[in-house]
């Protein structure tokens, strides 16, 4: 812990003033939407919940949106009607959400915009007509010419994200053992958590230990109930200056510490497949904010896999590298609990509703931090840790939020 | 077309060509002696240009692996629960592979492994496989 206050004034920060927040479902109940559509409903819905309007707008960060490949800032300016002095479109996987936000802080920082909307509709890519040169991409492994991927990787079928999340978790259990009830209990406990959260995919339904472990093997040592569920959904955040955040309707929530780490194409050819970038990327983000992660009332961490929370806990400093499984055991990480871990139920209880799935976790610490998380609000809430992590733990992201002194 | 097979790159050619061979072939710095995989134009180290290709010692050790106990895509579901593999060279370089003649319960990450030259999965290419030593 450290002498700072645990709370910000916002003279020199920008912060999250609003959000918006599709109910997770299932792809059975709602058919894809135009993705362009729901991005401006989403710009609508968030600025409405800070109490902002379009005329407030003067800089947008934008992905998921599979009208076009490129251009997106402008198409969805243009959609909306707005002029801006900032647009952004950062490439960075499932780190994409918590890298809108902090490039949008920094923009706000040197006063080149005051109010960003950083929207992340939830669909995947629509599927390739036959013949398309992208029917052979195989998702985000590209199988395009040059690409080291498609001549060293792909062809032994190392492909997808299961695998070298698995490779990474094989190696990790090498260096330092491994703990399956450990992992499993943090299921469960995020579990607990999207049960407290009526738009969680899997509210309703109560997980044991032993269904994570008994649930399908899909590529050694991970089983299925450690891999994030695809659902739809859709989200969008407002990033403002301290000037716009004081005319907004809930309690600003600071972004006092932000950073980023980008190590490695593909896990096979990293220098350390157990050295994640967000070591960096956390010491970079706390040390700005001026806290550290005794500071934190709990932690939102990107969990598309159970074996990258666990690594993340440790890369940002939450334990010791190799003490994870020891962490996982030691605490409550429940909503209720001593370290609240995932309060929305993460990615694993809320459902990943593609790319918008690492903005969860940024709503979710806006929502803690601002007292607005209802019945899994934290006591007292005041320090939020949220992490974003793309590729194999290839580019990550943290962030150090602090709800604003009242 | 089952699989994928590499989409050879005039830099890497001289990889494959000594696989085809029986033979593994490494770039190496021709100034500062590190080894560089998978192929460049230059030492991704130093950045020295026009890397050295070597003859080197094609017996490895497991670095990691995994099982696709469900298909990685479609073009792969002709496999029959392949165990995905890394292996580490003598001289350092780490090379995505699978593994043959072994069942998973048998696999050990740091088990010494012996090179496979595989011509058989895809036409005119051979592909680096191990199987334990």
């Amino acid at each position: 812990m450290t002498d700072a206050p645990v709370t910000r004034d916002l003279a020199r920060c920008a912060a999250i003033v609003g959000a918006a927040e599709y109910p997770a479902r299932r792809f059975s109940e709602v058919p894809a939407a135009n993705s362009l559509e729901q991005a401006a409903d989403l710009a609508l819905l968030a600025l409405d919940d800070a109490g902002l309007t379009l005329a407030d707008v003067d800089g947008l960060s934008v992905r998921g949106i599979y009208v076009t490949d490129q251009f997106l800032p402008a198409t969805l300016a243009e959609y909306l009607g707005v002029r801006i002095g900032y647009g952004g479109a950062p490439d960075l996987g499932g780190a994409a959400a918590a890298g809108m936000v902090w490039r949008a802080a920094a923009a706000i920082e040197r006063g080149v915009a005051s109010a960003i909307v950083c929207v992340y509709p939830g669909n995947y890519p629509p599927a390739p007509p036959p013949g398309d040169r992208q029917q052979r991409s195989f998702g985000a492994s590209s199988y395009l010419p040059g690409s080291p991927q498609a001549e060293f990787e792909i062809p032994y079928g190392h492909l997808g994200q299961n695998i070298p999340y698995a490779f990474i978790a094989q190696r990790y259990a090498h260096a330092h053992g491994y703990d399956p009830e450990a992992l499993a209990r943090l299921v469960v406990h995020q579990r607990r958590s999207a049960n407290a959260n009526p738009h969680a995919i899997f509210h309703g339904e109560p997980l044991t230990e032993a269904d994570v472990l008994a649930s399908r093997m899909i590529a050694d040592p991970l089983r299925m109930l450690e891999i994030v569920r695809p659902i739809r959904g859709g989200t969008a955040v407002v990033v403002a200056s301290p000037e716009v955040a004081r005319r907004t309707r809930h309690r600003p929530v600071a972004i006092s510490g932000y950073g980023e780490g980008i190590a490695h194409k593909s896990p096979q050819f990293a220098r350390d497949i157990l050295d994640p970038p967000l070591r960096e990327a956390a010491a970079t983000a706390f040390a700005m904010a001026g806290l550290t992660p005794g500071d934190m009332a709990g932690a939102q961490i990107y969990d598309c896999y159970t074996i990258a929370v666990l690594m993340a806990l440790e890369a940002a400093g939450f334990c010791a590298p190799g003490a994870g499984f020891g962490f996982l055991r030691g605490h409550d990480m429940s909503f209720a609990g001593d370290f609240p871990l995932n309060t929305n139920g993460g990615q694993l209880g809320y459902g990943q509703a593609g790319g918008a799935g690492g903005m969860t976790h940024v709503i979710e610490g806006y929502r803690q931090a601002a007292g607005r998380a209802g019945a899994r609000q934290i006591a007292g809430c005041d320090t939020m840790f949220v992490s974003g992590n793309g590729g194999i733990m290839s580019e990550q992201v943290a962030l150090v939020l602090q709800g604003a002194t009242a | 077309m089952t699989g994928a097979p590499p989409i050879v790159t005039e830099v890497s050619r001289p990889w494959w060509e000594a696989l085809a061979r029986g033979e593994v072939c490494v770039q190496q710095c021709t100034a500062c002696d590190h080894w560089i995989f998978y192929p460049r134009p230059f030492c991704p180290r130093c950045g020295a240009r026009d890397p050295a290709w070597r003859t080197v010692d094609g017996a490895a050790t497991l670095y990691t692996w995994s099982v696709a106990r469900v298909p990685v895509a479609a073009a792969f579901a002709h496999l029959d629960e392949p165990i995905l593999a890394v292996a580490e060279l003598a001289i350092g370089i780490r090379v995505p592979t699978s593994l043959c003649d072994i069942a998973p319960q048998d696999v050990r990450i740091g088990m010494a492994l012996a090179p496979v030259f595989d011509g058989g999965t895809y036409p005119g290419i051979t592909l680096l496989r191990y199987r334990p030593a």
